[in-house]
């Protein structure tokens, strides 16, 4: 697992408290059309990727194509930095 | 034809060059074409009787809105469907309304098409979007009664486990609607946010007192309104000038909304309603909009709103307790009721908060036994059971204190907790199901499940999220679900729900 990933994992687990273990969190759980992550909780996660690798999301750019799972926020970061 | 149809038609007649809908994607329309939209809509509706029940299940779009518009044109009543919503939930929903006639994308249209074994499948043009119009009839199953002058039904959740249907007529709907657009002075300079969704009654202000009034209104979709980022920039992006949500979405935009990018100096009316707004973060959104009125809109969907106050335009300083949901609006009357009997609504009393008066429901759909106990006669006026316990302050005003039963408001949703108790019970291998409501950090309520299973194994977290999304819409689904060997129980073998809150 990429650097990103992880550190978004452990927060997801660590600091959002999902609900599921570590071994059922994979590369593509879809985390907010599950609904795992609740709305609030994808807003932190924002600032979360905001502050941890200087990223900065655009308005409309906070939605489930950029951060539905753990793919897709790291090619979201990436394409960012 | 009464107020509710012939201020459309004098709506979309008056100013047909002037914008009536704009979305976040881009697109608009002007009255005129709504009024030629609607048009064909209603022109494609089949023939039906007097209150002919039909739903409208679609993205909120412009043609949702065409859509919802040729139904009342036709004479029909509208039945708003989640299009998000799990497909059991609106098929129930189908059903127990009987709608004669669904309107629905044309995808839908075919993946329920076995399931409604509709008559015949119609498709219109609105606008930019094809949809199709199916007509049922519900062989073998009776028919149900409604008032001939229903105007829309709207289900919320019911406590046995199916959401049930608000029957709302014209004058129910129209004394509100006038009453609003008169209040908040409402006009063709207005731009008004649609924040809610159609199945929810926060909608009724935005489409009728705004497009009535001549007003454009801002359509915002379920995902969109989720994101607070994306709100604060709208409001300067169409220039709003009255703002319509609930104090959650408040609280969002205020927490991570930016709001310091934006001058929204545009607002001119804040409108919110659904719950309560703690004072601390209304307050910082008074400080923030210091231009803007603030008002507080009270009532559950089966009277709209019934109540409101409107707020001190500067925040009372060391104020922390909530401010008043206020006084009745004209065309209710409140009264209290305590274990001494029905009162009316003056300082000092403290009881459940009866409505009667022009807003209030004509009843639930199909449900007698629950209309029996919903409504009260009181001095010859059918008065309708809140729930709520309010208080009277010194000033006269009302103070909302607490429910009496089990329902919760998340998100300015109502959830009765029986019926995610009964959703868990729809699993095969739980065995008992207890839902409670805890408060969480900033004062939201977060729903814990408790259950137990047949083998004494817990059910993996997603997968019963999982099962519980295909019966629940997304704002009921429990935060956190927990195994227990069994639950507690009171002396008469109820589920100890005290207890289930003291577990850590």
């Amino acid at each position: 697992m990429s650097d990103i990933k992880e550190k978004v994992k452990a927060y997801l687990l660590n600091e959002l408290h999902l609900p599921v273990k570590a071994e059922e969190l994979n590369d593509a759980t879809p985390l907010l059309s599950s609904r795992l992550i609740d709305s609030i909780s994808a807003l932190l996660l924002v600032e979360f990727l905001e502050k941890n690798f200087g990223i900065q999301f655009q308005p409309h750019e906070v939605n489930n194509d950029n951060l539905d799972s753990l793919d897709l926020i790291e090619t979201f970061v990436r394409g960012k930095q | 034809m009464g107020p509710w149809r012939t201020q459309l038609e004098a709506a979309l007649k008056q100013n047909p060059a002037h914008t009536a809908l704009m979305d976040l994607k881009g697109q608009s329309c002007t009255f005129g074409q709504l009024d030629l939209w609607s048009a064909a809509i209603r022109d494609t509706i089949p023939a039906f009787a007097p209150g002919a029940r039909m739903a409208v299940c679609l993205p909120k779009t412009i043609s949702s809105v065409a859509s919802i518009f040729g139904i009342i044109r036709c004479g029909g009543a509208y039945v708003p469907v989640d299009y998000d919503a799990p497909g059991s939930r609106s098929l129930y929903i189908l059903r127990d309304a009987r709608v004669e006639v669904l309107i629905t994308t044309p995808e839908r249209a075919k993946a329920w098409m076995d399931e409604l074994d509709a008559d015949q499948c119609l498709k219109v043009d609105a606008g930019d979007a094809s949809l199709a119009v199916l007509q049922l009839s519900w062989r073998g199953l009776s028919p149900v009664e409604a008032p001939s002058d229903l105007a829309y039904i709207l289900y919320t959740s019911g406590s046995t486990g199916f959401p049930k249907g608000v029957m709302i007529t014209e004058d129910n709907a129209w004394c509100f609607i006038d009453w609003a657009a008169r209040t908040f002075s409402l006009s063709g300079q207005d731009v008004v946010s649609s924040l809610a969704p159609f199945h929810f009654d926060l909608s009724v202000f935005d489409l009728y007192a705004g497009l009535f009034s001549g007003a454009t209104v801002v359509l915002i979709d379920a995902a969109e309104a989720r994101n607070p980022l994306l709100l604060a920039e709208v409001i300067d992006r169409f220039g709003v000038t009255v703002w319509y949500a609930t104090p959650t979405t408040l609280k969002m935009m205020l927490r991570f909304g930016r709001m310091e990018r934006y001058a929204h100096d545009t607002l001119r009316v804040v409108l919110f309603a659904g719950e309560v707004f703690p004072t601390e973060p209304l307050h910082a959104l008074m400080t923030r909009w210091p231009q803007a009125g603030f008002h507080n809109l009270y009532g559950p969907t089966e009277t709209n709103v019934c109540t409101w106050y409107s707020l001190p335009k500067l925040p009372e300083p060391g104020r922390t307790a909530p401010y008043p949901i206020g006084s009745p609006c004209p065309y209710a009357t409140c009264y209290l009721l305590s274990e001494e009997g029905i009162y009316p609504a003056l300082p000092g009393r403290e009881g459940e908060l009866l409505v009667g008066g022009r807003s209030v429901m004509a009843g639930y759909l199909q449900q007698p036994e629950r209309n029996a106990g919903a409504f009260t006669w009181h001095h010859g006026e059918k008065c309708y059971h809140t729930g709520d316990i309010v208080r009277v302050d010194e000033r006269g005003e009302l103070i909302y204190v607490s429910r009496k039963d089990r329902m919760v408001k998340r998100h300015g949703y109502r959830i009765e907790l029986g019926e995610v108790e009964a959703a868990l019970h729809r699993h095969p291998d739980i065995t008992e199901a207890g839902v409670i409501a805890v408060a969480g950090p900033s004062d939201e309520w977060r729903i814990h499940a408790f259950y137990s299973t047949r083998t004494g194994e817990p059910l993996g977290a997603m997968a019963l999220q999982d099962f519980l999304g295909q019966h629940l819409p997304a704002y009921m689904l429990p935060d956190q679900t927990e195994l227990m060997g069994e639950l507690p129980k009171t002396s008469t073998h109820k589920i100890d729900y005290p207890a289930l809150q003291r577990t850590p």
